[in-house]
């Protein structure tokens, strides 16, 4: 069984790895690392560590090395130029004149100059899912998705570093109304009807990044412009700085040489002279450094600073505070990118100085090229790599190939080895990495008897992994060779207790079982042929040990069960969705458009819980249990403040990527600015309208987002029917008598009689004119006229072929309930229904059933049935099989009755304090292993060797547990 | 002056019970070398030191790579005991021991009852009730059974007592720790503790590298080999390392089974312990008996334990209270085992020979066999469930 | 009985020797300084200390 399982999930990752099968004897920069890749979060010579910068901003580095587009043949394994590197990553960025602290291949080191430039590719087409090189620069578009709205199609793309690293997929449009004309939106406060416009621009701009899309289709695009942020050089210095009081008018000595510094009307002329201060060595105006972020530009840059490389030193002047100077332990730490506001003067003489050049060798190495990668909104450094500049072959007589050599305080060494032993035909059986200090990998072929097709591996804890393996981490994950993985919890006396699970995600370590008999997970396809991939899922949030009383409470919203298809769910198409287990046709759906206007909206800065117990009582809540606006991130441009706005949804996922807000950027060249960030945001029926944007608040004139109220649907299937005027038709317990047709005008004429003949309804259905083509399917309104709905029965003109030989084309329904939002579910008030909606474009995204009330389990009470259908039977079981009142030792959750029991591994394999799970496979639960992935992958490594998890999460990740370029 | 005049000295100098804490110049030096040794060997909580044996053997096991996924020096048992003990043997030996240590040192007499009456919360019944009647039964059987097997064998090959049951109480638990617990009960010597240490070490490498062929011979599934390797190899990563070596499943119940055999080592060490009472009760006069030889009474201080073990079954002391417990018995451990390190000689512990390794290997293997046997009949019959 | 070089210091007091009046003493201060170490912790702990 183990090994079924395990075929099946190689098999799996084969499949995935597909789109890409043609990659591997083809350039490997901007692609990622097989599918079945092995990742290792850890090895010793691999640092995470947080470090501060002058200004006492805390900077997540990590490091790792990866092995991409390998390929075993003949007992030789081969690796193409760009295939092994070694990365080292900052959180957000590292730039100049702020002693960005930096990792260089382990030595701690401060960034201290960087010189910038752009690129652009004009013209670049591409087909959906290619990965398309941008010229030979190493990066490259990815086409990812495309999707449609009124069935004009818009699609998510990104710009993927040499590395693989992006920072978001972007949606972009060539034929929807642009960003501009949100401005003309003016709704009232509270539920609107819904926008009949679908905004989104063909132009998507990140700080320093441009990209304008000509044309976007279905299954080609092209841009005519990809414009983006490039460094051409940067100097690290592997020493801590020496810092010197300035004493105007007077020297200090330097090792064996004078510093003077002058005043002058605008800055200080430094001097630097011998000994005896006899000979001039080097002398330059220099202008106090302080945090204003524009000193940076190229432009400025030069005004800060004096560089003798001859000397290896580089003198900038700083401020430092008055009661602390040159420490890493400033003892406090700001999101402020501006000082302190009194101090002295101090030289910063920064030596042991290390220019790189992009693309060129690296000075200690000429077998390893330097790529210096930016963050594409700031333009600064985020990433440095050094790759393979030749191919590297490992075979019987070369089982090892030594990385990159690198700069030590002890001796120049290299960094690391990458060992590759038993080639054995096409597979190898034996691959671990040794570091610098001597210490090695476990072996990383985790099945040797089976051996690995290829080498390729992710070794270490960097954030960039995330992106890297966007494609595979699902299957990866819910991988089944490992069993149910289970992280244990420590017991602590305060457990993340929350009155109301709404808006929460699940603990990050939560159990996640992709599969479990009797939760439904199908394809199906619509009237229009199209692929509907529908799954349930079931997921326990904010659940904790009550230890004090002996208990295990799930809190109010905290047992949700979740339906959702794989894209939004539309009427008029015949789209279906699984309810508890059975088969549901979406029959109609009523939403409309949630306006606020004139609030503010806290900056999550002020976060109450350090220990992660995180409370959002900064949300701005967009109708009642809909949606709520998050200002989780903020960070500085050229000193103008940019928002990241997090719209999350009741489920506690995020909705789509953040947005980015600033004002007073002027995107003409003339005006000079380096960034670009608008000050609206729109994204199909989203958007948003800003007053005033600030580091810690933003007001916001006018936001509006889609809501859902209702819909209603049936168990039974729709059947299709011609019908002529003057004919019938039984409609359940009625009768369906067609008066009139009209194809020229789109019309006919319905009436409904009951048994007795008398009618019950009549209606003019259509018309299916152009207008209204236009708004199909997607606006409520117009689809409403399409159908014909009395009670529990409806009759829907076919809209792609409504009519043929004077007779029109309906689906017939019956047995039609209903679903409104926020009231009990119908065959089990213990649930409530909470519709959700997709921000795009008002229709069903998610059915979610969830308990009002806590739930509590004890030693009386062990088990709780979940949400049963009409028939009372409930579609799974909570058991509590030990408890011992602080931990939970054994517990599952099963479906099914005696004979077709089902029932998952045991969740608490390792002891928890809390039932969270994640069960099944819907976007709801992609969006939870989304945030959680990093631990989670890394936790793996341990559950397969059986080692405890370790206390601190080895990544940059934030205190929740979460990654860190994934801000919530 | 010999020891009893030491002993009349002592009786008559004192006071009160704190009496045998002695002056405090007289105990510093000794203290501080306990101290120094302890912050040496382990990572204790409070001290930041990075400087120790603990870190040492963490960057030679990076060296060596993993073996089975499980570290080489934890293959090795080092751990909190063993790794002062190993740092204090060797100062010892190498440098002696200054004659104005040994005063402080005596404090290992009190630290040994204050570590293991602090050790009961560590052992919490009630986990183990979620392996299941059959897994728990076998557990518990094989503990009485390896105990008794083991001190049957030591007097058939005529090992002094003392040592045979030392090695009965480290084998039967599965943990040599419970060597140097059973150390003031047994009234043993220090030399035969370690030795006995060594021999229970030296025959779990023999054993994981034998269980699972054995177990794969006889056809035990995956994870019941996980329950054979948790009881017939114990020793921590032993264990782990058998049942990886027999594949992936095993190694995961192994995690799983680990606790069964965990929480019950009170009962081995204390049921040695009052089989050689009772023996030495019996025989008093019998030259022979040496075990609990200095033992009059039943120890009171064994009596608190026994009491803190109920209490702690009965979940009187919670989760944090039991880490930080833990971490104090670190503390104790640590300074005991410097002191017992530097008592002994390398010739003295080398001088219990052979015999002692063979009494270990024969009541070890004895015991696989029948574990083996046992959990076959129990899968066929269906006692434990596939 | 012989004086062991790593033991016994010149006064003969031998800190492996545990006997008598003096083990009964070291062993009621073993007991004594568990149980408080252990109520303290404990009671810290039903305190919400911990």
């Amino acid at each position: 069984m183990q090994h079924a399982l395990r075929l099946l999930a190689i098999t799996l990752a084969v499949l995935f790895a597909l789109p890409g099968a043609g990659w591997a004897a083809t350039d490997p920069h901007g692609l990622s690392p097989s599918a079945d890749m092995t990742f290792l979060p850890h090895l010793a010579g691999l640092r995470n560590k947080t470090y501060k910068n002058q200004y006492g901003q805390k900077k997540s580095l990590s490091e790792a090395i990866v092995l991409r587009g390998s390929e075993i043949k003949d007992g030789a394994a081969t690796v193409q130029p760009g295939g092994l590197f070694y990365l080292s990553e900052t959180s957000h960025d590292a730039r100049p004149l702020m002693r960005d602290p930096f990792l260089v291949l382990g030595e701690h080191a401060c960034l201290v100059d960087l010189k910038t430039a752009m690129r652009e590719y004009r013209d670049v087409a591409l087909n959906k899912g290619d990965r398309a090189p941008l010229g030979d620069s190493g990066y490259r578009l990815w086409f990812d998705y495309s999707t449609d709205h009124y069935e004009v199609p818009y699609a998510e793309f990104a710009v993927i570093s040499p590395s693989g690293g992006f920072p978001l997929e972007f949606p972009i449009a060539s034929e929807f109304p642009k960003r501009e004309e949100v401005r003309d939106i003016h709704l009232e406060e509270g539920l609107n009807p819904q926008l009949e416009k679908f905004y989104l621009d063909n132009t998507y701009y990140f700080g320093a990044s441009r990209y304008v899309a000509s044309k976007v289709g279905f299954d080609d695009a092209e841009f005519s412009s990809i414009a983006f942020p490039e460094i051409t050089e940067a100097t690290f210095s592997l020493q801590r700085p020496v810092i010197l009081e300035v004493r105007q008018e007077d020297y200090r000595f330097y090792l064996n040489k004078r510093i003077y510094a002058f005043r002058r009307p605008d800055g200080f002329l430094i001097r630097v002279t011998n000994f005896t201060g006899g000979q001039v060595l080097a002398e330059k105006l220099v202008k106090p450094v302080t945090a204003q972020e524009y000193k940076t530009r190229p432009d400025q840059l030069d005004k800060y600073h004096l560089t003798i490389p001859e000397l290896d030193m580089r003198v900038e002047i700083v401020m430092d505070p008055a009661f602390l100077k040159d420490s890493d332990f400033v003892p406090w730490s700001t999101g402020k990118a501006h000082g302190y506001s009194s101090g002295y003067f101090s030289f910063v003489v920064y030596r042991d100085l290390v220019t790189v050049k992009n693309g060129q060798p690296w000075p200690l190495d000429k077998r390893y090229n330097v790529v210096l990668e930016p963050n594409l909104k700031t333009g600064m450094l985020q990433r440095l790599v050094l790759e393979n500049n030749e191919p590297v072959t490992f075979d019987k007589d070369h089982d090892a190939y030594a990385g990159p050599v690198k700069y030590s305080d002890v001796w120049n060494r290299t960094a690391f080895k990458v060992v590759v032993k038993d080639l054995d035909g096409d597979v190898a059986r034996n691959i671990y990495v040794r570091d610098y200090y001597g210490m090695r990998t476990d072996n990383m072929v985790m099945w040797p008897n089976e051996g690995k097709a290829d080498i390729d591996f992710f070794l270490g804890s960097s954030p960039v992994l995330e992106p890297i393996i966007e494609r595979s981490f699902l299957t990866r994950l819910a991988d089944s060779s490992y069993g149910t993985v289970v992280e244990e919890s420590r017991f602590s006396s305060y457990p993340k207790v929350i009155s109301d699970a709404s808006f929460y995600e699940p603990d990050h370590t939560a159990p996640f079982v992709p599969r479990l008999g009797g939760l439904m997970r199908k394809v199906s396809r619509n009237r229009n042929n199209e692929r509907l991939l529908s799954a349930e899922a079931v997921v326990i949030r904010g659940s904790y040990v009550d230890y004090r009383n002996g208990r295990i409470v799930i809190p109010p919203a905290g047992l949700c069960y979740t339906s959702r298809n794989a894209r939004n769910i539309r009427t008029l198409a015949g789209e279906s969705f699984f309810l508890l287990g059975r088969r549901a046709y979406l029959t109609t759906f009523s939403s409309g458009t949630f306006v606020r206007k004139d609030f503010d909206l806290d900056f999550w800065k002020n976060q109450p819980m350090g220990d992660g117990n995180l409370m959002y009582w900064q949300d701005e809540l967009l109708g009642e249990r809909n949606k709520a606006l998050r200002y989780t991130g903020e960070t500085y441009l050229d000193d103008r403040p940019v928002a990241s706005l997090s719209l999350m949804k009741y489920s506690g996922n995020r909705w789509g990527a953040h947005f980015y807000l600033a004002q007073g950027f002027d995107k003409e060249k003339e005006a000079g600015d380096r960034y670009f960030m608008p000050d609206l945001f729109s994204e199909g029926a989203t958007y948003i309208q800003p007053e005033y944007i600030g580091s810690n608040y933003v007001k916001i004139r006018e936001f509006g987002t889609p809501s859902l109220q209702s819909i209603s649907y049936t168990y039974n299937k729709p059947k299709s029917l011609a019908l002529g005027a003057g004919e019938s038709a039984g409609l359940g317990t009625f009768t369906l008598r067609c008066d009139a047709v009209d194809p020229q005008a789109g019309t006919l004429n319905l009436a409904l009689l009951d048994k007795s003949g008398a009618v019950v309804g009549s209606k003019t259905v259509g018309p299916l004119d152009d207008a209204a083509r236009r708004l199909l399917p997607q606006h409520m309104e117009t689809a409403r006229r399409m159908q014909f709905k009395v009670g529990a029965v409806m009759a829907e003109l076919d809209v792609k072929h409504p009519f043929k030989d004077g007779k029109a084309n309906l689906w017939l329904y019956t047995g039609i309930q209903e679903l409104e939002r926020d009231t009990p579910f119908e065959f089990d008030p213990r649930f409530m229904v909470r519709p959700d909606v997709c921000g795009h474009c008002y229709q069903l995204n998610e059915v979610l059933l969830d308990n009002p009330e806590p739930i509590v389990l004890d030693r009386e009470h062990p088990v709780f049935e979940g949400p049963k259908n009409a028939q009372g039977e409930p579609l799974f079981r909570i058991v509590i099989d030990s408890f011992d009142g602080e931990m939970v030792q054994a517990w599952h959750i099963e479906t099914g009755e005696k004979d077709e029991l089902q029932r998952t591994d045991n969740l608490a394999f390792r002891p928890r304090n809390n039932v969270d799970v994640l069960v099944g496979v819907n976007g709801t639960i992609e969006g939870f292993l989304r945030l959680s992935m990093l631990p989670r992958l890394g936790f793996m490594d341990h559950w397969r060797v059986g080692s405890r998890a370790p206390h601190e999460k080895l990544s940059g990740s934030v205190n929740t547990g979460g990654s860190a370029h994934i801000r919530r | 002056m010999n020891t009893n005049s030491m002993a009349i000295n002592y009786d008559l100098n004192r006071k009160s019970w704190f009496s045998s804490l002695y002056g405090l110049r007289e105990v510093l030096p000794g203290l501080l070398a306990m101290f120094f040794i302890a912050i040496f060997s382990n990572n204790l909580a409070g001290v930041p030191n990075p400087f120790t044996l603990e870190n040492l053997f963490a960057w030679l096991d990076g060296v060596i790579g993993p073996l089975h996924h499980q570290s080489f020096f934890q293959i090795m048992n080092s751990n909190f005991v063993w790794n002062p003990l190993l740092l204090g043997l060797i100062l010892g030996n190498v440098f002696g021991v200054p004659d104005c240590w040994k005063r402080g040192l005596s404090y290992i007499h009190m630290l040994m009852p204050l570590g293991i009456i602090m050790l009961a919360p560590h052992f919490m019944v009630g986990h183990a009730f979620k392996l299941g009647a059959a897994p728990i039964l076998i557990c518990t059987a094989f503990l009485f059974l390896t105990a008794t097997v083991t001190l049957w064998v030591s007097r058939l090959l005529r090992l002094d007592d003392r040592h045979g049951s030392i090695i009965a109480g480290g084998l039967a638990t599965g943990d040599p720790h419970a060597c140097a617990i059973l150390m003031p009960l047994i009234k043993a010597k220090g030399g035969q503790v370690v030795h006995a240490t060594a021999c229970v070490i030296v025959f779990g490498l023999i054993a994981m590298q034998l269980l699972p062929v054995l177990g794969e011979w006889v056809g035990i599934p995956p994870k019941y080999l996980g329950l054979a390797s948790v009881v017939g190899v114990g020793n921590g990563s032993q264990a782990l390392y058998a049942a990886f070596g027999g594949g992936y499943e095993a190694g995961r119940w192994a995690t799983w089974f680990d606790v069964g055999r965990h929480v019950i080592m009170p009962a081995g060490f204390l049921y040695v312990f009052i089989v050689m009472f009772v023996r030495k009760l019996r025989r008093r006069n019998d030259p022979e008996v040496l075990a609990t030889r200095g033992v009059k009474t039943f120890p009171v201080w064994l009596g608190v334990f026994v009491f803190l073990w109920v209490l702690a079954c009965l979940h009187v002391f919670k989760e944090p209270a039991h880490h930080a417990v833990f971490a104090m018995v670190k503390w104790d451990f640590s300074l005991a085992a410097a002191a017992l390190g530097l008592s002994l000689s390398f010739r003295e512990i080398a001088g219990h020979g052979f015999k002692g390794f063979a009494v270990t290997c024969i009541a070890g293997l004895i015991r696989i066999a029948l574990l083996l046997a046992a959990i076959l009949v129990c899968v066929k019959t269906g006692l434990l469930p596939a | 009985m012989s004086r062991h070089p790593h033991t016994t210091d010149e006064h003969g007091f031998d800190f492996m020797a545990n006997t008598g009046r003096e083990e009964q003493d070291r062993d009621c201060l073993g007991i004594l300084f568990a149980l408080a170490v252990m109520a303290c912790v404990t009671v810290s702990q039903y305190l919400g200390l911990l």
